[in-house]
């Protein structure tokens, strides 16, 4: 079954701190990893963001979070909102001196437990963990952890080794090259030890080493463009005007009102959380609507997948209701950059009453998605 | 192509691999990234002796922002336990997926860091701690109504 093909190709491909060996053998590296990692997505910590109570996480993950409820999703610290958001400079600068040496050293870590097997097999290389392993050859060729490469290769590298993605010039781990361009070239660079930009980005200095010159790729979001988007209150818009807005942006401007408004939120989104990443880190605008197309159709995909009932959907933005809710209320006035108050006053709507439970149950009931009508497909 | 919640939910089931479920919960079915099934049983004295239950968490795309689907699977045999918070078809009663046994800070709402394996142990301890059998008292009314998902239920009957 294709799902469970699936599964097991993506559970030798992503990395966590099981790729380590435990603490009574490599002491402490599954922690570091762990540590480094964002608890919302469970990858390394992409555009870290701290809140107020100390919390720290992808910027992207905590806007999706704070945009569900206004709190820290690890101590429940309450009235939090994207204003709190702090860039985690020193954080993400771990993580970029962390992915330069993970490979390095989960080679080294190899190298040492091949030495001491005295292996019958010293060409072949192998991970550490045999059952990964042989789950990776299970679901692909013979020839061990590698996927048919859709880059043309003399040789094929090593499947840890990092290679030029051909379509955004990142460093990519050979055997994650094609997953990596089919997701829109979303996935963690992987830095190359050596390289100049490498030492910049251990040393954390834009200056020490000067500012790069654009290359022939499109280059990062410019620093005039450092100013966040503002959030809108669609409510007040015409879809003349969220159109408008769409275009601004080179986005498209097909589809009901709702994709629109959720589309242009997402934007908001990718975009704020973009800036919350070092520059030099940064995606290109390009890059970023090329993510944003890919959640669109991750959401589209998702209701016609035949597993699930398409009841199954829910909406995925529930912000994009508390907008719609909000609209169909009288409203203080408000400027056009909608401050995340704003939203908080529509959260109790959510919490659904029930009616057996004790109170303290039903207080704190979950609070569920259960506008089935909002779709992204009309 | 992998979104962040099947990217997610690999992760979750790497840790299963790695560092095994808690003692009384067994991971049976996860074929794809949509449906999960795990069974639970509740150690040491309890109301439940000796009877094993069947939990199905479904998940969307917006997992982990979004909290899975969960209910007990009443198929085949299968049967919900008796809990004043489980109707007869498996829907857990206004979703309690409480995770404050697990958690105690983070109170009975789902919260993207927890896990799969986190709502399971809530449910274990939900069990673990029931003093009376019995349904919930509207079983009848509800499960005549119940959306096919539970995670719809509150919206009508709160309307
Ligand atoms: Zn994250
Ligand atoms: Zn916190
Ligand atoms: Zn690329």
């Amino acid at each position: 079954m294709a799902g469970k093909n699936q599964i097991q190709k993506l559970m030798a491909e992503v990395q966590d701190p099981s790729d380590f060996p435990e603490h009574s053998k490599s002491p402490g590296l599954r922690l570091l990893d762990s540590a480094l990692r964002c608890t919302i997505c469970s990858e390394l910590y992409d555009g870290p963001v701290t809140l107020k109570c100390g919390h720290c996480f992808c910027s992207l993950c905590i806007r999706q979070s704070l945009a569900e409820k206004q709190e820290c999703p690890a101590c429940r610290e309450e009235e939090v909102s994207e204003g709190h958001l702090r860039r985690n400079t020193v954080m993400e600068e771990a993580v970029t001196a962390w992915k330069a040496c993970r490979p390095y050293i989960l080679q080294v870590l190899k190298d040492v437990a091949q030495h001491d097997v005295a292996s019958s097999r010293p060409s072949k290389k192998r991970r550490l963990d045999e059952d990964l392993y042989e789950q990776d050859v299970a679901c692909s060729s013979p020839e061990g952890a590698k996927h048919p490469p859709a880059v043309k290769q003399t040789g094929s590298p090593h499947p840890d080794e990092l290679v030029d993605c051909p379509v955004c010039s990142k460093r990519v781990k050979y055997k994650i090259i094609n997953e990596h361009m089919d997701e829109g070239c979303t996935s963690e660079p992987e830095p190359d030890f050596s390289s100049k930009a490498q030492w910049e980005n251990l040393l954390g200095s834009k200056s020490l080493l000067g500012k790069k010159k654009k290359k022939g790729k499109e280059r990062a979001l410019s620093e005039e463009k450092d100013d966040p988007l503002p959030k809108k209150s669609y409510d007040t818009l015409r879809d003349k005007a969220i159109k408008a807005l769409l275009q601004e942006h080179d986005l498209s401007t097909t589809g009901s009102r709702q994709m629109l408004i959720a589309r242009h939120q997402r934007w908001v989104s990718i975009y704020n959380a973009n800036l919350d990443k070092a520059e030099k880190l940064r995606k290109s605008l390009p890059s970023l609507r090329r993510d944003l197309e890919q959640w669109e159709t991750q959401q589209k995909n998702k209701t016609k997948r035949p597993v699930v009932d398409s009841d199954t959907y829910q909406i995925k933005q529930k912000s994009e209701f508390d907008k719609l809710v909000e609209a169909a209320r009288p409203k203080k006035p408000s400027s056009a950059i909608q401050t995340t108050s704003g939203e908080m006053s529509a959260a109790p709507a959510h919490v659904p009453r029930s009616r057996t439970i004790s109170p303290s149950l039903a207080e704190k009931a979950i609070v569920v998605d259960d506008f089935e009508d909002e779709r992204m497909e009309n | 192509m992998a979104s962040i919640s099947s990217r997610r939910l690999a992760k979750e089931l790497m840790e299963i691999k790695n560092d095994g479920c808690p003692v009384g919960i067994d991971l049976v079915k996860a074929d794809d990234f949509s449906t999960w099934w795990f069974t639970i049983e509740v150690m040491g004295e309890s109301l439940y002796p000796n009877e094993k239950f069947t939990l199905q968490f479904r998940f969307d795309q917006q997992y982990p922002i979004s909290s899975p689907a969960v209910q007990f699977v009443v198929t085949d045999g299968r049967e919900a336990p008796v809990h004043p918070h489980v109707y007869s078809n498996g829907h857990l009663i206004a979703l309690i997926l409480s995770c404050r046994y697990v958690h105690p800070f983070l109170g009975n709402e789902w919260s993207p860091v927890l896990s799969v394996v986190a709502v399971c142990v809530t449910l274990q301890s939900m069990l673990a701690s029931c003093k009376e059998k019995q349904r919930p008292v509207d079983n009848d009314r509800y499960i005549k109504h119940a959306p096919e998902n539970p995670k719809k239920a509150s919206f009508p009957l709160n309307a």
